[in-house]
């Protein structure tokens, strides 16, 4: 793809001016917000440049340490692009990890309560995914499956010349939830109920989409198949999260029936998970059923890994629902 | 001031995301790899999709196994399938190839054509992602070959070639767009009278297809049959071109593998001409020479002690990425 504008070694693409307009739309969002949340606009001006930095270098951080994690054994490549950005790529969970250091430091530079920063900071961050997720064909990502008999709307040609060549846009689907929870989290705030848990509770819906969006993606991108073939990375990241999510609410839930409710919700994390993983086997793939082969079609499986992807948010959920208001910051 | 400084200092951030986020993907792109560049870039392993298949951007290759029965040639054949009727069969691979660029398609010689080398080296020193033998240039240099050119470099140009009482091998040139020229009994003067540019140019054969249509006299001249081979059960391989940029390998087993025959040139001719909307074919150096390499083993037989297994080559012909990262 053709650069936008090159300055010496300094290369603008149109994905690049795409992530720094949806930087600005957060920026926008998190003064509006910071005031809602009753913080001072200050708070938020200090936010900003610690966000956008600190997301930036946790976002390549994440990406190139799983590269070099991942790749060296088979996949030579120069290692310049760890301390160049610009030659790398970046994850979105290390770019959540990012903002949530600069909340951090915000907070204690201002002496403002992180959940408040928190609350305020998380649908900007969301709206700023959501808008990256939208313009990540023009860097050649985000496409799904071909679509071979139309069962995906919104389908779309990313190579103009092949028109006939469709495929499902997984980036499509990602950004449009994301942009809805992101919407969501920022009309909570103006609720008490909202107020208390919206951070954390749309961040793990986040993450349950995450498990469920990118089964339809097929680029290459942070894709560890030489390691690991039936998930992708940014799956297994979400389920770590998910997990220790739960294994902390788990730790400070206070309520009667604890046990029950921890076995119960353990059960259906666990099953979810697995059977995540275990629909991976089933795309385009004939299995014995039976004494028959069988193969199942594609819309059932994509519709029981939407019920697993539900099935582990809903796990998380429940027990961080029972768990006392500052229990989990 | 403070306010101020911190609103420019995002602004700055903000720009700086212009440069910083470029994606690595957005600037990946198809790069023609240099002529004399010698040993290929690595690629991306999740490239290969399959034992059978590679994608890239770039480069598509697909394989398929299949099997192939023939005109029962020989009474002493052991493998003559009688529920076949008066045929014998042999097993085959086609593969088939798409390239984003010319310079994806290449040639490759073991020590500048002085020498032979085995399957491992060929794949640490010119690492191609799929490799067939040539046309056994290294037996040609100094023998009947009478135009032979590699990567843009003449090889050897040998105006009065010794054919040794014919008119003169079939050739098949490449030119710059990757496209197949055969020239049937090439003379001296065909070679002066080709106006494109000659990026590599073989000099052996038989040519097989031309123009969609067997060549009919392929076996007509007595010494050149016998050279290639032509009417005994050999394994064999051929490169054809199927459309722009698109192009088919065929190769067949032979005696060598146990389980299998072999293929007369005329039968291979027809196998080929089977599997597609093929332009033009070129036969290869068949027999023991035969080598297909793809992701650095040898794929053209899976009897690892067979002779062929431990043959050497001189040249090979190559498909390479050229899919940037």
């Amino acid at each position: 793809m053709e650069p936008l504008l090159t300055i010496g070694s300094l290369t603008v693409t149109a994905f690049s001016v795409g992530a720094c307009l949806a930087a600005f739309a957060g920026c926008l969002l998190l003064m509006a917000l910071t005031r809602q949340t009753g913080l001072d606009s200050s708070v938020a001006l200090t936010a900003m440049p610690l966000t956008i930095g600190l997301g930036v270098l946790c976002g390549h951080a994440l990406y190139a340490l799983t590269r070099v994690l991942i790749y060296p054994l088979d996949y030579e490549r120069p290692l310049a692009f760890i301390f160049n950005p610009a030659l790398g790529g970046f994850m979105a969970l290390g770019v959540f990890a990012g903002a949530w250091l600069a909340c951090l430091l915000t907070a204690s530079i201002h002496h403002v309560s992180i959940r408040r920063l928190w609350a305020a900071l998380l649908p900007a961050l969301l709206l700023v995914v959501a808008l990256i997720r939208f313009c990540e064909p023009l860097s050649l990502l985000g496409k799904g499956p071909g679509v071979e008999g139309g069962f995906f709307p919104f389908s779309y040609a990313p190579e103009p010349e092949y028109p006939d060549d469709r495929y499902v846009p997984e980036f499509f689907y990602a950004g449009v939830y994301t942009l809805c929870l992101s919407v969501m989290a920022a009309r909570s705030l103006s609720g008490k109920r909202g107020q208390k848990r919206s951070a954390l509770f749309y961040f793990v819906l986040y993450l349950s989409g995450q498990m469920f969006f990118e089964v339809f993606r097929q680029d290459e991108y942070v894709n560890a198949t030489s390691l690991i073939t039936f998930i992708r990375l940014n799956q297994l990241f979400a389920a770590i999260l998910l997990g220790i999510i739960f294994v902390a609410a788990c730790v400070r839930c206070r309520t009667p029936g604890k046990a029950r409710l921890i076995l119960t919700r353990s059960a259906v994390l666990a099953v979810s998970v697995g059977a995540c993983v275990g629909l991976q086997f089933f795309f385009k793939k004939p299995l014995p059923f039976f004494g028959q082969t069988v193969w199942f079609a594609n819309w059932l499986v994509y519709s029981l890994l939407a019920l697993t992807a539900a099935g582990m948010g809903w796990a998380v959920l429940s027990v961080l629902r029972r768990c006392p208001e500052k229990a989990i910051r | 001031m403070k306010r101020t400084l911190i609103i420019a200092l995002t602004v700055i951030l903000l720009l700086s995301m212009l440069v910083l986020v470029p994606s690595e993907v957005s600037l990946a792109e198809v790069v023609p790899i240099p002529l004399d560049q010698a040993k290929m870039n690595d690629v991306n392993p999740s490239f290969y999709l399959s034992e059978t298949e590679y994608q890239d951007p770039s480069l598509h290759i697909t394989m398929e196994r299949g099997e192939w029965y023939a005109p029962f040639r020989s009474e002493s054949n052991k493998y003559r399938d009688h529920s076949q009727g008066e045929t014998v069969r042999t097993n085959y691979w086609v593969i088939r190839i798409e390239i984003a660029d010319a310079s994806q398609l290449r040639t490759g010689l073991a020590h500048n054509g002085k020498g032979r080398e085995n399957d491992k080296w060929w794949a640490s020193h010119v690492n191609p992602v799929l490799a067939i033998n040539g046309d056994g240039f290294g037996d040609n240099f100094n023998g009947y070959g009478r135009h032979i050119v590699r990567q843009g470099k003449v090889i050897k140009h040998n105006a009065a070639a010794n054919n040794d009482g014919f008119d003169g091998f079939d050739a098949l040139i490449i030119d710059d767009a990757g496209d197949f020229h055969i020239i049937r009994r090439a003379t001296e003067a065909d070679f002066a009278a080709f106006e494109g540019s000659v990026i590599n140019c073989f000099s052996f054969g038989p040519a097989l297809i031309v123009d969609g249509e067997i060549v009919p006299d392929m076996t007509e001249n007595l010494r050149y049959r016998k050279m290639y081979g032509g009417e005994i059960e050999a394994r064999r391989v051929c490169i054809a071109q199927t459309g722009p940029l698109s192009y088919m390998i065929v190769q067949s087993d032979g005696p060598d593998d146990p389980d299998h025959t072999g293929l007369w040139i005329q039968d291979f001719a027809e196998l080929v001409q089977s599997l597609g909307d093929v332009k033009c074919a070129y036969n290869l150096d068949g027999g023991s020479s035969v080598r297909v390499l793809f992701n650095g083993k040898s794929i053209d037989s899976p009897y690892p002690n067979t002779k062929s297994q431990k043959r050497t080559n001189a040249d090979m012909i190559f498909f390479a990425s050229a899919w940037q990262e």
